[in-house]
């Protein structure tokens, strides 16, 4: 099961979420999915940038901040951009994707959107 | 000159028969079907939807883009918590680009909701079906599948749009 189809009960409450940038994007991904996170080391080009994984546009990524956390999930692990932070979320500003959207968009894991405290952001579940 | 015969005896005179049509034309008009419409303007063309499907009309909005997507869905609008796709019906048409500030309409279908930017809105009127003609055969085969009728508002010849339709093949990749 998702972490972003967690209990009635959990969801009427909120959920932790680790905000992030890549591409330009203000982005978050479920807390409980984020396994491990470490300082960006500049010479570590195995690891993918997150505009890269989430199937963003790469000619963003020459705006890309130096300051790069490295965030480790279950199956991968990705660069982010700063700042990144835990924020807890209520469930009334997660948002479904609405129906053309959810049908016509090509994202690969983009789940939900985020209106909170005057932000918006895109939800990825990476489980 | 009012004449009319109250002998029902014998034979009807003009003013008989005049105030009998007139009287059974009045009943036809009470009672033939009328369907409201939303007009509105893409550029010089003039298209309407059933007013039924139409919930609300959003003068401006801000609308939030939303990477990944084809060009025609511009991105999601907040209508008061309520997160809803804003569709391009100028793309959707093969149309040139509109007005970046036209107006959204919130339209409804029996399976989902989503803002239609549009150019401008011209009227909500009520029309008999009588004044409702069938799509023209000369019809683009794109816009074909997607207009179901004609009419005429304000001397413009109207092109009435199934949203239903229209989103279905959206949702569909069918565009």
């Amino acid at each position: 099961m998702s972490t972003l189809d967690a209990s009635h009960e959990a969801a009427q409450d909120g959920l932790d979420l680790v905000l992030f940038r890549a591409a330009g994007w203000l982005l978050a991904v479920p807390a409980q999915q984020v396994l491990a996170s470490e300082m960006g080391h500049p010479g570590d080009a195995g690891t993918p940038h997150a505009a890269q994984v989430l199937g963003l546009d790469e000619k963003s990524l020459q705006a890309m901040s130096n300051k790069r956390l490295k965030l480790f999930f279950q199956e991968q692990s990705m660069w982010v951009d700063g700042p990144v932070e835990l924020r807890h979320c209520p469930a009334t500003d997660i948002h479904p994707l609405p129906a053309l959207i959810q049908a016509r968009q090509r994202l690969p894991g983009l789940r939900a959107l985020l209106f909170h405290q005057g932000q918006y952001a895109l939800i990825f579940d990476l489980a | 000159m009012n004449d009319a015969n109250t002998d029902p005896a014998s034979p009807p005179t003009l003013d008989d028969i005049l105030h009998q049509r007139a009287a059974r034309q009045a009943i036809v008009d009470v009672d033939e079907p009328t369907t409201q419409l939303v007009v509105f303007t893409l550029g010089a063309d003039w298209f309407a939807f059933a007013a039924a499907h139409v919930r609300e009309i959003l003068a401006q909005a801000q609308v939030f883009f939303v990477p990944g997507c084809p060009p025609a869905l511009e991105g999601v609008i907040n209508v008061r918590g309520d997160i809803q796709s804003v569709l391009r019906l100028h793309s959707l048409l093969q149309l040139p680009a509109g007005k970046a500030n036209g107006a959204i309409l919130l339209a409804q279908s029996s399976s989902m909701g989503s803002g239609i930017r549009i150019d401008q809105v011209i009227d909500v009127v009520t029309l008999p079906h009588s004044s409702i003609g069938p799509p023209p055969a000369t019809l683009s085969t794109h816009w074909r599948a997607l207009v179901t009728g004609i009419t005429q508002v304000q001397g413009h010849a109207v092109s009435i749009l199934d949203l239903e339709q229209l989103l279905s093949d959206y949702a569909r990749g069918q565009e």
